[in-house]
């Protein structure tokens, strides 16, 4: 299976049992989940995320046979809603689906990455929904990866279904299946098979969910997502141009006009890059190491971010590591500049946010969440030359070999 | 043209009085001459009547102006007699009013900072009327009181009547003139320049076929003098205050009263005795501390501490009907999270009346604001003292040249309502200074509020940070060449 780390080259830790890494994970994860009730109950700061209380009761209504979107500000998938429906009867219960599905992968020592990694195990202990998009996303690549071409896609089809992110896979996957297939003929049966069921299963899910929820299902989980106001601060370059552009209601810079918008081109580098040249280039080298890229542009050039997003990507960290050209000294600077970047947007975060500090807007939230883009970009050109060595490095050995 | 005036002047006790046993004042003179009494503050001549003031004998007045509906201007009587329940209340922002230093118990307990306009049309037949009504009246009134129409001053339903609210620091009381002139231009403004300078708030309340304005000035340090000779029916009053803290829910206080224009040479002054009981009381030995937890940054927590001032043994028992509430009226600019507030213990229920979208910034909001009324846990005055609420900034408007934008929060009102008998609700509205207001208990039989006084500022100031427009230029700029860059320097890496 390739989501297995066979090897570590850079690190000499014994090889540890799955046994024990699960054990030890799960362990983590309780002792996470009782500070959590702990600080939820005793501290200002509460450790539940706010949209765990948004999910549980949305999925109140439903237990109510009412929609889910009698809960402001619940724009997702009745599915998830649905999911939580045992939390009617037992609080908790949502955080223990979450953690299951989240152990539901085989791992080895780089697995620890993701199932050690604090930042994970708080985020889905918060009672975040990013961790289900990820073991489906993970299900995906294994499916992909084995030719399980028709499981594959009904996975893709209910990822979208779930969050549409996911959809910047497609092209990746696609140029897999029958990866010697010329550019001039792209259609096979297989990546047709591929794009049907993937086609199907979100179709059918979210006719499902039309049946039960309507325009309103339709407006809420997809339509809104396309208007959505993205004001609040975030660790998005886009976010105080976006913020002020909300409010006059037309872009600051004289040569976009009174029609041309920011935030209506921000698909533009965004897409081209995530969903269009990144597969290109990098997927029939290295697929998970492509998805994990993906990803991380897409994150990096979106309009919003949160710290939920670094979930999206990070559960391809450790598929992306075993295969690594970049040394164990590059690779450290790269995440203490990553953590650094993005500690000094939380620092203004913060003060913004709790301290209500004045005049942090522009030189504190701006400049650092552009320095800390900045730091992003700089990382994905580096991950973009390790994966083309790698490629390199393949096209050499095969030749060696024939 | 058939206006009522009715001046009522209260006189406290001095300072020397307030150290001696109140009880033994009731028929005694004032050591330092006859100041202190009644008659002591009244000076007759031939053409007026001057009531003595000074800094250190200061009164209280109230001026109270009653117009028959059918008298208005032709244009807006047919619509006030559509409308027949609508309340104005204006108060400007003040520092720690001491509630037990006033005679208007009823009005004070009442009031909010800023202007509040309560419209409940009887006069309609179906809902859709109802607002209609509320709609077109509200925004006559703004006109009237040539008050700029923003997104902000947008009306709501509040209980069972249409609101509106403005907080706002640059309307002041020349709302109250422009509002006379227009309603009754035939009849020049009553009031003097000085009378002006003492006003501490006023109401419009429209009762059916009765319009009352009602100023109220808290401190007259400045004598006043009332022509004997005027046009308008004026019924005045002078009545003496025995003590600053009025003990007795239910008790009476001693003056006289006469009015002009007299048939006789010299006025007849008529001794009387007012009852003082009504449906809003200060509750004896308790007040409240109203304030915002620090830092608060954009999730501010208002908290209500209770104080009990155990030195008093006052018979304020609560019965088991009585509730403990909380009302709490926010700009449009601060969120109330039904879903976070429904989890909290010490509340034992809520409604948020005009509930607002939980995440759009303020600029995209068009409403005048929301308002909670919280039904308490007893335990919070016996056990804990105190209980806060969870509020949210929206995002503020991004200004030029300022970093920062500040709002105002009117101090809630924390009470116990406690139901009384047909019998008292009766002695109640037959008092002179009963007045049927659109305010928290209206549209509730029998009950009486015992207010729990805040005795800080009378509104809580939130400044929060805003971005400053004037960088937007630079900040777009930056954002995109950062975008372009990083784009030509990723396909570079892809593609070379």
């Amino acid at each position: 299976m390739p989501l297995i780390v066979q090897t570590i080259n850079d690190f000499k830790i014994p090889r540890m049992s799955t046994k024990f890494l699960l054990a030890t994970s799960l362990i983590a994860r309780i002792a996470f989940l009782i500070f959590g009730i702990y600080q939820d109950k005793y501290m200002k700061l509460p450790y539940t995320d706010i949209d765990y209380f948004v999910f549980t009761d949305a999925s109140r209504f439903v237990f109510q046979n009412e929609s889910p979107y009698l809960r402001d500000t619940y724009r997702y998938t009745p599915l998830l809603a649905w999911l939580l429906l045992p939390c009617n009867y037992w609080f908790e219960f949502g955080y223990l689906i979450i953690k299951i599905l989240q152990f539901n992968k085989k791992n080895t020592n780089l697995s620890l990455l993701w199932l050690w990694n604090p930042m994970v195990i708080t985020i889905s202990t918060r009672g975040s929904s990013e961790s289900i998009m990820t073991i489906v996303v993970l299900l995906i690549t294994y499916h992909a990866m084995h030719n399980n071409i028709i499981i594959s896609g009904l996975l893709s089809g209910l990822a979208i279904h779930l969050k549409i992110y996911p959809v910047i896979y497609i092209p990746a996957i696609l140029l897999t299946i029958n990866s010697t297939q010329s550019f001039k003929q792209p259609i096979t049966l297989d990546r047709l098979l591929f794009i049907i069921s993937t086609v199907v299963s979100f179709g059918a899910l979210t006719a499902l969910m039309y049946y039960y929820y309507g325009w309103e299902y339709l407006n809420e989980a997809y339509l809104y997502h396309l208007i959505r106001l993205d004001h609040r601060h975030n660790f998005s370059i886009y976010n105080i141009a976006l913020y002020f552009n909300s409010y006059t209601e037309k872009s600051s810079l004289k040569f976009f006009g009174d029609f041309l918008k920011l935030e209506k081109l921000a698909f533009i580098p965004q897409l081209s890059l995530s969903a269009v040249l990144i597969p290109l280039t990098l997927a029939n080298i290295n697929l998970p190491s492509c998805l994990f890229i993906q990803t991380f542009t897409f994150i990096t050039f979106n309009k919003v971010i949160t710290s939920q997003y670094f979930i999206w990507f990070l559960c391809f960290l450790p598929m992306y590591l075993s295969t690594t050209t970049i040394s164990l000294k590059k690779g450290v600077i790269l995440i203490i500049g990553w953590v650094l970047t993005q500690a000094l947007w939380l620092y203004y975060g913060y003060k913004l946010e709790f301290l209500g500090e004045i005049g942090i807007f522009t030189f504190g939230i701006w400049s650092s969440s552009c320095i800390f883009f900045i730091w992003n970009c700089y990382m994905i050109g580096e991950f973009i030359t390790d994966v083309r060595e790698q490629g390199h490095t393949n096209v050499e050995v095969q030749g060696v070999t024939d | 043209m058939p206006i009522k005036r009715r001046t009522t002047y209260f006189i406290y006790p001095t300072i020397k009085e307030q150290s001696n046993d109140i009880h033994n004042l009731l028929n005694n003179e004032d050591e330092d001459g006859e100041d202190g009494d009644v008659f002591g503050r009244i000076e007759e001549t031939s053409n007026y009547l001057n009531i003595k003031a000074s800094f250190s004998k200061p009164l209280s007045k109230q001026e109270k102006f009653q117009i028959d509906v059918n008298e208005l201007e032709s244009t807006y009587n047919e619509l006030f007699k559509m409308i027949g329940l609508l309340t104005i209340q204006y108060s400007p922002m003040s520092h720690g009013t001491p509630i037990t230093k006033t005679i208007f118990n009823e009005y004070y307990n009442l009031k909010t900072q800023g202007l509040r306009i309560n419209i409940a049309p009887q006069n309609v037949n179906s809902f859709k009327q109802y607002e209609s009504v509320s709609d077109l009246t509200m925004n006559l009134l703004y006109k009237l009181m040539d008050i700029e129409q923003t997104p902000q001053l947008g009306m709501f339903f509040h209980n069972q009547w249409f609101r509106s609210q403005l907080f706002e620091q640059d309307v002041d009381l020349s709302i109250l003139i422009k509002l006379w002139r227009s309603l009754i231009p035939n009849v020049s403004f009553p009031l003097t320049k000085s009378d002006l300078k003492t006003i501490t708030s006023f109401e419009l309340i429209l009762n059916n076929d009765k319009i009352d304005f009602i100023t109220y000035h808290e401190t007259i340090t400045n004598s006043n003098k009332i022509s004997k000779n005027g046009d308008i029916f004026q019924e005045i009053g002078v009545f003496k205050i025995e003590s600053l803290i009025i003990d007795d829910y239910d008790s009476c206080i001693s003056g006289i009263r006469t009015s002009i224009p007299s048939k006789d040479e010299n006025l007849t002054f008529i001794p009387t005795l007012l009852y003082l009981n009504s449906n809003h009381q200060s509750l004896n030995g308790f007040t409240s501390n109203h304030e915002l937890i620090e830092p608060y940054g954009l999730h501010p927590t208002y908290k209500v501490s209770i104080n009990n001032d155990t030195a008093y043994d006052y018979d304020f028992k609560p019965m088991d009907e009585c509730k403990l509430l909380f009302n709490l009226d926010l700009p449009s600019n601060i969120i109330l999270d039904k879903y976070q507030i429904s989890n909290l213990v010490e509340f034992k229920s809520f409604n948020i009346s005009n509930e607002m979208d939980l995440e759009l910034p303020v600029y995209k909001i068009n409403n005048s604001g929301s308002s909670i009324l919280i039904h308490l846990n007893d335990s919070i005055i016996d056990e804990f003292k105190e209980f806060t609420i969870p509020l949210h900034l929206r995002y503020a408007t991004p200004m030029f040249e300022n970093d920062s934008f500040t709002s105002i929060i009117p101090t809630g009102n924390l009470y116990w309502s406690c139901p009384i008998t047909s019998e008292e609700q009766n002695l109640i509205s037959n008092s002179i200074f009963y007045e049927r207001r659109l305010s928290i208990d209206s549209f509730e039989d029998n009950v009486k509020l015992y207010h729990i006084p805040n005795i800080g500022d009378n509104y809580l100031s939130i400044v929060q940070p805003t971005g400053n427009l004037s960088q937007g230029e630079l900040i777009e700029f930056v954002t995109v060449i950062c975008l372009i860059s990083s784009l030509v320097y990723l396909i570079k890496k892809l593609l070379l």
